[in-house]
């Protein structure tokens, strides 16, 4: 019997999440999570359940969702394999510091550790993947993880936190009193504010004694809304900024000191000034392979700043001469009052002219007839005048979208940069398009991506959200193939890829889906589709054998970059393509 | 280079389980791990000290462990700031002519005998895991049937205590304890 005013485990789920203002969540049922579906019937009115069709998607929902809007990201699933299904994109959340709670139903707290059906340790599948993981073992305490699990989701570095429940603690009932604080048992290596006095202080001296600074700005600067004083430090210091693929938008590209991305695929003349820089303010990133190249020889003649909210990142990969373990904005806020305005001219000049090398190089200035990939992102940039919400997906197109679509805003390019999960961009997307509503929803993905989470093309008509998708079909897992063209002597093993017709597939979904093969005709369909309210597929066929470029090759020296090749693309391998225009 | 970390923790289940796996993670070997209840009611103390860290990672080790939310405090312990004890006990069969070396040996390591109730012995003895190195390379000779170390365990040295930073040997001038097990054994 049911005493007054109890609730069931059940029940205070949604109750929770309702008290943390969610009002979204991603999920998909199962046994094992059943208490908690037929408990969402009561708040159906309060919070928007979408179905997704794999538990994988569902993840990179809440991860979308978390990356546009900056609120934690909520996913739902059953136990076993729904649990399992989530990894990939718990990976891909704690790589790249988002905030989401995954809830997974869990068997029986009397079978648990029996092989019962659809029983497997959560927790302990989620250790490496998760910032946190709770098994809750009594309906008494599970208010009171939901509030620590979102508390620890979006504080300090954020990260993915599990929360896995049995079916029996789901419905068990007890009063339901959501917690006003967070427990005292958490602890959450957070700054010191009286340690990071000496280390400002000398970071100040470094930036005012730098000739040659560049600041490197990172998806810290996102996540700790430190864009205005990231502005404010570049513009009162004159310093260049380059930033890392998922600092994009923390620095507006039109901004004259922005140089643009950094790293393997970056832009040659950031990468220079890096490496002749006299001082690195790092701000929220971590030196990451991908952006230092050979670490050996990276940045060798700077002074190194870096600021970050996780101290274990500070002294991890780059020994730094100044080591700020703080919250990027309030950090900032201290620095920038001291930073003197130097006459950096001559530094600003240097750099100007490495970038008249690399404008000579870039596609859009080549004599090339051939439809690129680099053509159809410019397209996109052009018609939304750079104003979209891009969601990438890893490969080729990820960079070249990164290279040639200039974002002005945070928040504005979502993409896996950790752990470069395909498949990530189009659930991803879904989630961000319920988190922004003033801005259209593009997604860049490559003909290998999409086809790892096509499925998702039901939620998005189910959902009748408004995404805009452009597959950028090259016929090969591209970025895979660039690397067997560079370093495997151009073995193509197993990196062609056939595709399904993508227009038949939309129609197959009942989403309008075009074909374009030139540029001309990506620009009428681009106009074509912007002008519904409809999602819509596009397939962009392009040259396929393009490559990216600038690349430094992994573990290489970050100046010793490959540069494209003067004089045009080369040509599209003939036969191929005149079999996929005939198709 | 082998580090010795301190570590408070929540106890509940799966904290000493990420502990552990922020080492396992890394591929880096454990070699010895110390888990028991402190003082603080709910908190355990956990003692571990792992292989092959380099010494411009060690800061990093503890602050991923730091980053652990049920993780209180970190502390590296490879410097002088703590006291690092370890117990070990060696079962051994020395023939009857061997006794009175073991004896004067365990004696030199301030080891205690135990009487084992048969034909073997136990030798035990508690000391910085140097001087338990030490000892257990002296008696190798001995025919060891059975070795066991328990881990270092660590304490905070206090500033104002001096004399309890003194290793066993400096400290044990009273050996009296010692002398009193020797002889009944040889006895
Ligand atoms: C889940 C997953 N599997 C494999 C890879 C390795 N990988 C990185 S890029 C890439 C090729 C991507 O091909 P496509 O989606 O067609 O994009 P393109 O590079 O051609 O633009 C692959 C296979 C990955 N990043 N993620």
């Amino acid at each position: 019997m049911r005493k007054l005013k109890e609730l069931s485990g059940a029940e205070i789920i949604w109750e929770c999440l309702i008290k943390e203002g969610v009002d979204t969540v991603f999920g998909y049922p199962g046994g094992a999570i059943l208490p908690a579906y037929d408990a969402l019937t009561k708040y159906g009115n309060r919070i928007h359940h979408v179905l997704v069709r794999h538990e994988q998607g569902a993840t990179h929902m809440a991860d979308g969702y978390a990356r546009a809007s900056g609120k934690v990201g909520v996913a739902i699933a059953t136990s076993g394999p729904g649990a399992t299904n989530m990894t990939t994109g718990l990976a891909t959340a704690m790589m790249d510091s988002s905030p989401i709670i995954c809830i997974t139903g869990q068997v029986p707290l009397s079978v648990i550790g029996t092989d019962a059906f659809q029983e497997t340790d959560v927790t302990g599948i989620a250790l490496s993947i998760t910032k946190h993981a709770y098994l809750v073992t009594d309906v008494k305490e599970l208010a009171r993880i939901i509030f620590d699990a979102f508390h620890i989701a979006r504080t300090g570095r954020p990260g993915p936190v599990v929360i896995d429940i049995p079916k029996d603690v789901q419905n068990d009932t007890t009063i339901f009193s959501y917690p006003k604080a967070r427990s005292k048992s958490i602890s959450l290596n957070m700054p010191n504010e009286e340690t990071m006095f000496g280390e400002i202080a000398k970071a100040i001296d470094l930036t005012n004694t730098a000739e040659k600074p560049v600041i490197l700005a990172g998806h810290g600067v996102l996540l700790s809304e430190a864009t205005d004083e990231l502005k404010r430090l570049a513009e009162g210091g004159t310093i260049p900024v380059s930033t890392t693929l998922l600092g994009i938008g923390g620095f507006p590209s039109n901004h004259p000191l922005n140089m643009g991305m950094m790293g393997m695929h970056g832009n040659a003349h950031a990468n220079h000034a890096i490496q002749e820089a006299d001082l690195l303010i790092a701000c929220g990133m971590r030196f990451d392979d991908r952006v230092t190249g050979n670490l050996m020889t990276y940045s060798p003649h700077s002074k190194k700043i870096h600021i970050d909210i996780d101290k274990s990142e500070l002294n991890k990969n780059v020994d730094v001469d100044a080591a700020i373990h703080g919250d990027l904005s309030s950090v900032l806020q201290r620095i920038i009052p001291d930073v003197m305005d130097k006459n950096r001219r001559s530094w600003l000049n240097q750099i100007k002219k490495w970038q008249a090398g690399v404008d000579e190089v870039e596609i859009l200035n080549q004599p090339s007839k051939v439809f690129m990939a680099a053509h159809a992102v410019r397209a996109i940039w052009e018609a939304t005048e750079g104003d979209a919400v891009i969601i990438s997906d890893v490969g080729q197109h990820q960079m070249l979208e990164a290279q040639y679509y200039a974002h002005n805003e945070p928040r504005t390019l979502i993409t896996s940069g950790g752990l470069g999960t395909m498949g990530f961009a189009l659930p991803a997307a879904v989630g961000a398009s319920f988190a922004v509503n003033d801005k259209e929803i593009w997604v860049v993905v490559g003909d290998g991506g999409i086809q790892m989470t096509l499925m998702e093309l039901a939620t998005i008509v189910q959902e009748a959200v408004n995404i805009k998708i452009a597959i950028i079909n090259n016929g090969y897992l591209g970025m895979v193939r660039q690397w067997q063209e560079l370093f495997y002597e151009s073995r193509y093993s197993e990196t062609p890829i056939y595709s399904p017709d993508y227009v038949k597939l939309a129609e197959a979904y009942r989403l309008p889906g075009y074909r374009v093969f030139t540029e001309d005709e990506a620009r009428t369909t681009i106009t074509e589709v912007r002008s519904s309210e409809e999602s819509a597929l596009i397939e962009f066929v392009v040259d396929q054998e393009d490559m990216v470029y600038p690349m430094v090759p992994a573990g290489a020296n970050l100046h010793e970059m490959i540069r494209r090749p003067n004089g045009g693309a080369k040509k599209a391998s003939a036969k191929f393509s005149e079999e996929r225009k005939t198709r | 280079m082998k580090q010795t970390y301190f570590v408070l923790v929540q106890d509940t289940p799966g904290s000493l389980n990420r502990i552990v796996n922020q080492f396992r993670k890394r591929n880096i070997n454990i070699e010895s791990l110390a888990v028991g209840p402190c003082e603080k009611q709910g908190i355990s103390r956990v003692t571990i000290v792992a292989k092959d860290i380099k010494p411009d990672r060690r800061d990093f080790f503890a602050q991923s462990l730091n980053n652990l939310v049920d993780v209180i405090e970190v502390e590296n312990v490879s410097d002088k700031s703590h006291i690092v004890r370890e117990n070990v006990l060696v079962k051994m069969d020395p023939p009857p002519q061997k006794s009175k070396d073991i004896g004067q040996l365990a004696h030199r390591h301030h080891a205690r005998i135990l009487q084992n109730g048969c034909s073997s012995l136990v030798v035990e003895a508690i000391g910085s895991p140097k001087e338990m190195d030490q000892l257990v390379e002296d008696l190798k000779p001995f025919n060891v049937l059975e070795l066991v170390r328990s881990g270092s365990v660590a304490i905070s040295r206090q500033e104002e205590k001096e004399a309890s930073s003194q290793t066993i040997s400096e400290r044990s001038q009273d050996l009296t304890w010692v002398t009193q097990q020797l002889n009944d054994y040889l006895s």
